[in-house]
């Protein structure tokens, strides 16, 4: 590991089953799972919409918002299971935007895991913030 | 502050707070799956291997490469505005 690595990640307990590396890479693999799922559900959507809808002309010289049933979980979650190309965009969209609150989430437990009071109780902040704008913010 | 630690640091809590931001867009339908299925495809696909060329790659060379491509960007985007094609 490099010097600016080392910094990066604070040595905390390096003692029982839960420690700084192991949460890291953790992490890590969170990340890349959430990640690359993501990217395979809106690339089979994207090729979906390309072959049903790709030859039409886009109507991008005014704002159209998108419709109801692509707004909603619920209504993403039918497009999705439907086979809608669209749908499937959304749904992979979703899971990408689930991916770092997933991983604030998951940072909060296992620091309580390493016994870190300081940095669960940041990580529980930026997660209810994080939280609190999305149900607060949508509608 | 070191260009590497700075740009991977600063993208870093992009991430996170955009997440929140992102949601509240798809929700109010700002979001067209038409136009991010591209650019979701092309960002990932970029910041893997960004990610993987980063830890080889020369500073000064970054640098050069980034205010390039920074400047021919802010080149397009005015020259969209001025000619008023979108």
């Amino acid at each position: 590991m490099t010097p600016v690595a080392r910094g990066l990640v604070p040595r905390r307990s390096l003692h029982g089953p839960w420690n700084a590396e192991r949460t890291e890479r953790a992490i890590g693999a969170l990340l890349r799972g959430g990640l690359f799922l993501s990217a395979t559900i809106v690339a089979i959507g994207g090729a979906l919409y390309l072959t049903r809808h790709g030859t039409a002309a886009p109507v991008y010289g005014s704002f159209l918002g998108e419709p109801a049933e692509l707004r909603q979980v619920s209504g993403i979650l039918g497009a999705a299971l439907a086979g809608r190309g669209r749908g499937l965009i959304q749904l992979g969209l979703l899971l990408l935007i689930a991916t770092p609150i997933a991983r604030v989430a998951f940072a909060a437990v296992a620091f309580a895991l390493e016994r870190d009071r300081l940095y669960t109780a940041i990580a529980a902040l930026v997660l209810a913030i994080l939280v609190v704008s999305l149900m607060t913010g949508v509608g | 502050m070191p260009f590497k630690v700075s740009t991977t640091t600063s993208n870093f809590m992009i991430g996170v707070t955009a997440a929140a931001s992102a949601g509240i867009y798809l929700g109010r339908g700002y979001i067209a799956p038409g136009i991010a299925m591209p650019v979701t495809l092309g960002v990932l696909g970029g910041a893997l291997l960004g990610a993987r060329v980063l830890m080889h790659a020369r500073p000064q060379v970054l640098r050069v490469v980034f205010a390039l491509v920074i400047g021919a960007m802010g080149a397009e985007m005015i020259a969209s505005g001025i000619t008023g094609r979108i």
